[in-house]
């Protein structure tokens, strides 16, 4: 894909379209994915502050869901930051759970902030991967057999905008699909970062064929491939 | 005083110092005391005599009981190490001192007399089992840090061992003072007055520091009266001027050289720089110089494996700056006292009084922005009572010369920096009234206040503001939103604690010292010498060359453990990491104005020889240094214009396309700061894009986004006072500033925690969270306590958006807008720094826009690199 004009959709191939807010849309399933969301942020950091973060999630991805008419909510792995948060927090999340469950049918996908499948216990069931529309769905954290497309998330990729900002981003290979955390604290993994690379090398992607796709709330902004934002940024001398 | 301290003071006193005479009377009153004198000059002493003496008639009376009975505080850990070992010689030698194979206490009629003083000190450095040895056997003299005080006040079984504090000596007083720690401590002091069984005495040492009444109400409280001994005057410090350059400026190897001779013409000197960066690059030059040299020049200094520099331990020029390791610190500071170095190059990290030794001169390169800084610095040489102080200042360029000649003037007329308290700073108040409680205590709201209102910075302290940090302490969260977090319980009359879990956020998190994490830094094989900011860390790559402790090495590579570095020949490629530069202070600020409004009256009236005969008059600046003065200021005015107090310059420059205002004020960094922000504030109300600002002591610098431009009127009416304060707000929201400011305040105030759990945040989550923390306050509520706090420090404290407003205030006529042909010489080394911040950027979809506009348009050939 070569980098093109900023839309509200773009679609990554075999019926996976990235849309604005980070969300990946399943045509065959009516799936919407999400990852990252490390629910109670605020919280599990220690920090004395209200739960935005739950909030804000909760509003937008209950949105989300009625906008596309989603048949499934697939919670793509670090649903929530980590165990130790206070009860209060606790219950938060489990009435967010609950009210995304009257939406939509919620697929939960262990991550490793969650403790893996530990965190049944304020999510409910939870499954380690699942597979939509011949692509295979978890969170990314472990290896995974090759030859077939992935959709993880995990490694929080974003493009670096100088100072300390960045926008969230899509990773989009033949091989696989990186969601952006949907966290709104997560400044993100640079996408021209060596560790990212080097994880999306894991499964086989290589930076010429791997397109960046940046996400805001609003839109989507098709950048190309890595390698051509990577030959951008360094003729542009853009701020890294 | 008791026979065996007198005895001893006639044995080995020849003489009583002033401090002395006035002091020791008046703390065996029982009156507080403030002591002020240089360094030097016995303050020590005055304060621990009249406590020894108390000591040994309790002792005879039977009734020394194992509790302590003095508290020493000071800012720095290394201090009260220094104390102890220096009270420990006179108490032994007055027979006082227990030794480690005396008799042990007895325990007579229920209670344990001990027979002889015990000693000891209590910081975040103090080993397990000794602090638990401290409990059972508590010393009767205990030298703590306002960090350590905090936690032994919330614990119950230190608070026991301090019911019994008669006496608490406040040493750098002029050091906590002005500052958060200071006003944590005046809290904590107060904590200490509730909890002794009789009211304490309270005595301060402070170096020249002014007005000392101000300090006096600040160690001893808003309700009590104070003794000052005033002894300021008696130190005589000599302060000469050294420019080695015949241009604008001199480069570091030429001071490092003319630094040198000096070096070579003393038995011990003190360098101090003013960022940590220069302190490297000069010990760098310096040891060069002394036979360490890349040339490999022969040396009497043994260079190792080829090394360009050699090891620390065998050089001559030692290093001393905050980012060193502690190990590293006092390895050199005890190499000075050993009088096995020569010289030592150091940033502020030497100025407090660290004992080390005899020091014969001090050089201050560049000047030390300061009249108090330049005292202290200065009183280092000749640290005993009666010797003289001999200082000499290497200018860098010619605003150090005038800087230095202004420092003279005001040290003869006594013109020195006024110290001014905090007002209430709120994130202190909340970790502190959470220490009140911790872990399971309780107390009523208004006692917190009346206690609080004790403290000197508090003394306003409203009570909406305690009972808003309350309400957010105990879960009210922000606007209409609650936290699930609770720090302490709170039903508007009332806080408590929440037990052992809750009160871990404090334990983990106490004091106020801005947390800049920092990364180890070790050469292959060998164990971690110094440390750099992860800040500075972030932007290192493998391959860079850099110089820490004096020593040149080569990144290979950086890991989650630290940086390991080779020895490397060569010049660095890296020339510094992040330090803050101090602002030249208001009193000198003041004189340096009057010194080039001096000169101007002059050269205006045709007097030019006059003009330099009345610097020599004034400012006793030798001729050749006065030319120079008087050839700079006329070189400005050939070009441009002086600044006038009540008219800044403007000049308008147009650099790599982009056009850029230098306003020349002359008011200081600080004041200089905030009206750059506003200035900057407005100016994109006027055009589009990003505005980057910079600032020196002289002025500021607003450079517009491409393409933009403003007229003349336009420039004249920036800096108008109306809506200063409403700008200067706009102009903070979103700065990196702010932003860094609110991470110390949510940090201090433990709303974002720098520790939890047993684990340290990594500074950049720290950095970067604190940021996406402020935007949600800002905007769900702009009254919460923190988010005021950090306002009123950034404003307060760090800018002086006061004074800024004032001189907007004060314009005779409108800023003279000029269009130098060349660059001015006052507006030279804001022209050639790099720039600071960014104001009023666009928001983070308008980033995007931007970055994919050019992306796209250089990927389809349009715009070429």
């Amino acid at each position: 894909m070569n980098a093109a004009p900023r839309a509200l959709s773009v679609a990554l191939g075999g019926g996976a379209h990235a849309l604005p807010g980070g969300l990946l849309w399943l045509e065959a399933s009516a799936s919407l994915v999400v990852a990252d969301l490390h629910l109670a942020y605020e919280d599990a950091i220690g920090g004395a502050l209200p739960l935005w973060s739950v909030e804000e999630s909760q509003a937008t991805l209950e949105r989300a869901c009625v906008a596309r008419g989603a048949r499934e909510l697939i919670l793509l792995g670090d649903v929530v930051h980590g165990m130790r948060i206070s009860e209060g927090a606790g219950d938060r999340v489990i009435a967010m759970m609950r009210a995304l469950r009257e939406c939509c049918t919620l697929t939960i996908v262990a991550g490793n902030h969650e403790g893996r499948t530990r965190g049944a216990a304020l999510l409910g069931d939870c499954v380690e991967e699942i597979e939509r529309g011949g692509m295979l769905l978890h969170h990314g954290d472990r290896p995974r057999l090759l030859g077939v497309r992935h959709v993880i998330g995990h490694l929080h990729p974003s493009i670096a905008l100088g100072g300390e900002r960045s926008v969230p981003a899509f990773l989009a290979a033949p091989e696989a699909i990186v969601l952006p955390a949907a966290n709104p604290y997560s400044r993100g993994l640079d996408v021209l970062a060596r560790e990212c690379r080097a994880a999306i090398a894991a499964y086989g992607a290589r930076v010429g064929s791997t397109d960046v796709i940046a996400a805001t709330e609003t839109h989507c902004y098709p950048f190309g491939s890595i390698a051509s934002l990577a030959r951008a940024a360094r003729a542009l001398r853009l701020a890294r | 005083m008791h026979g065996a301290v007198a005895a001893w003071c006639e044995r080995t006193l020849r003489e009583a110092t002033a401090p002395q005479r006035e002091g020791i009377p008046a703390i065996l009153e029982g009156r507080h005391v403030l002591i002020c004198s240089p360094t030097g000059t016995g303050k020590t002493l005055t304060a621990f005599l009249p406590i020894f003496s108390d000591l040994a008639e309790r002792r005879d009376r039977d009734e020394l009981f194992a509790r302590t009975t003095a508290l020493y505080i000071s800012p720095l850990r290394a201090l009260g190490y220094d104390v102890e070992h220096n009270v420990r010689r006179p108490l032994r030698e007055m027979g006082l001192l227990e030794r480690p194979d005396s008799e042990r206490d007895r325990v007579r009629r229920g209670r344990i007399r001990s027979r002889f003083v015990r000693t000891g000190v209590r910081t975040g450095d103090t080993p397990t089992a000794e602090r638990r040895l401290m409990l059972s056997r508590p010393p009767h003299i205990l030298m703590t840090t306002p960090e350590s005080l905090a936690i032994m006040l919330a614990m119950e079984g230190y608070r026991a061992t301090l019911r019994d504090v008669r006496y608490v000596v406040v040493d750098e007083v002029h050091a906590l003072a002005a500052n958060k720690r200071g006003a944590h401590l005046s809290l904590l002091l107060e904590s200490l007055e509730e909890l002794v069984r009789a009211p304490m005495q309270r005595i301060g040492l402070s170096a020249t520091v002014a007005p000392l009444e101000t300090v006096a109400e600040y160690l001893v409280g808003a309700e009590r009266a104070c003794t000052i001994v005033d002894t300021r005057a008696l130190r005589e410090i000599s302060l000469e001027i050294r420019a080695p350059f015949t241009g604008a400026m001199a480069p570091l190897a030429a001071i490092a050289r003319a630094a040198h001779s000096a070096i070579e013409r003393a038995r011990t000197t003190l360098v101090f720089t003013n960022v940590r960066s220069q302190t490297e690059r000069i010990a760098y030059e310096l040891r060069a110089l002394d036979g360490g040299g890349s040339e490999g020049e022969g040396s009497g200094v043994e260079a190792i494996d080829g090394d360009a520099s050699p090891r620390p331990s065998d050089a001559r020029i030692g290093v001393h700056h905050s980012a060193l390791e502690r190990s590293v610190r006092h390895r050199t500071e005890a190499r000075l006292r050993a009088g096995e170095l020569r010289a030592v190059v150091c940033s502020a990290s030497l100025e407090l009084g660290v004992d080390i030794g005899a020091i014969e001169q001090v050089l201050l390169v560049g000047g030390a922005r300061g009249v108090v800084a330049t005292l202290q610095r200065v009183g280092r040489a000749g640290h005993s009572p009666g010797s003289h102080a001999r200082g000499i200042v290497f200018a860098q360029d010619r605003d150090d010369i005038i800087e230095a000649a202004a420092t003279r003037r005001c040290i003869a007329d006594g013109a020195i920096e006024r110290v001014v308290l905090p007002r209430a700073p709120l994130d202190v108040l909340a970790q502190w009234m959470l220490s009140l409680v911790v872990p399971e205590r309780s107390i009523e709201i208004d006692r917190v206040l009346e206690i609080a209102r004790r403290a000197a910075p508090f003394r306003t302290l409203l009570r909406d503001d305690l009972l808003a940090c309350a309400a957010y302490l105990g879960g009210g969260g922000v606007a209409d939103d609650p936290a699930h977090v609770r720090r302490l319980g709170f039903d508007g009359a009332a806080v408590w604690g929440l037990g052992r879990d809750a009160s871990a956020a404090f334990f983990e998190n106490v004091g106020t010292i801005p947390d800049e994490r920092s990364v180890p830094v070790r050469i292959v094989g060998e164990r971690s010498f110094g440390r750099l900011e992860e800040d500075f860390v972030d932007r290192l790559r493998v391959g860079d060359v850099f110089v820490l402790e004096g020593r040149t090495v080569r990144v290979e590579s950086i890991d989650r453990t630290g940086i390991t570095t080779k020895s490397h020949r060569g010049r660095p490629t890296v020339p510094q990491w992040n330090s803050h530069i101090r602002g030249i202070a208001a009193p000198l600020v003041e004189e340096i104005d009057r010194l080039r409004e001096g000169v101007e009256r002059r050269l205006e009236a045709g007097e030019r020889a006059e003009a330099a005969a009345w610097l020599g008059r004034r400012y006793a600046l030798a001729p050749h240094l006065a030319e120079t003065t008087v050839a700079y200021l006329e070189q400005q005015r050939a070009v441009s214009a002086l600044p006038h107090p009540r008219r800044p310059v403007v000049e308008i420059y147009i650099l790599d396309g982009l056009q850029s205002a230098v306003v020349l004020t002359g008011i200081g960094r600080r004041a200089n700061e905030a009206l750059a922000r506003v200035a900057a504030t407005r100016v994109t109300r006027l055009v589009t894009g990003a505005v980057s600002i910079l600032t020196d002591d002289l002025g500021f610098m607003v450079q517009l986004p491409p393409r933009a431009r403003l007229l003349d009127a336009q420039w004249e009416c920036l800096l108008e006072e109306r809506n200063f304060e409403g700008d200067l707000r706009e102009g903070l929201l979103g700065s990196a500033l702010l932003r860094t400011h609110f991470r110390y305040v949510a940090n201090t105030g433990l709303l974002v925690l720098r520790r939890a759990n047993g684990r340290a945040l990594r500074a950049s989550s720290l950095r970067w969270n604190s940021g996406r923390i402020l935007d949600r306050l800002v905007h769900a509520d702009e009254r919460f306590p923190l988010v005021r706090e950090t306002f009123r420090s950034v404003c307060d404290d760090v800018l002086d958006a006061e004074r800024a407003r004032e001189y907007c205030a004060s314009f005779a006529a409108p800023p003279r807008v000029i269009h130098p042909p060349v660059a001015s010489p006052m507006s030279f080394g804001i022209l050639t720094s790099s720039f600071g911040d960014r104001v009023a950027v666009a928001d983070r979809s308008e980033l995007v826009e931007a970055l994919h506009d050019r992306v796209l348009a250089y990927l389809a050939g349009a715009i070429a690199p």
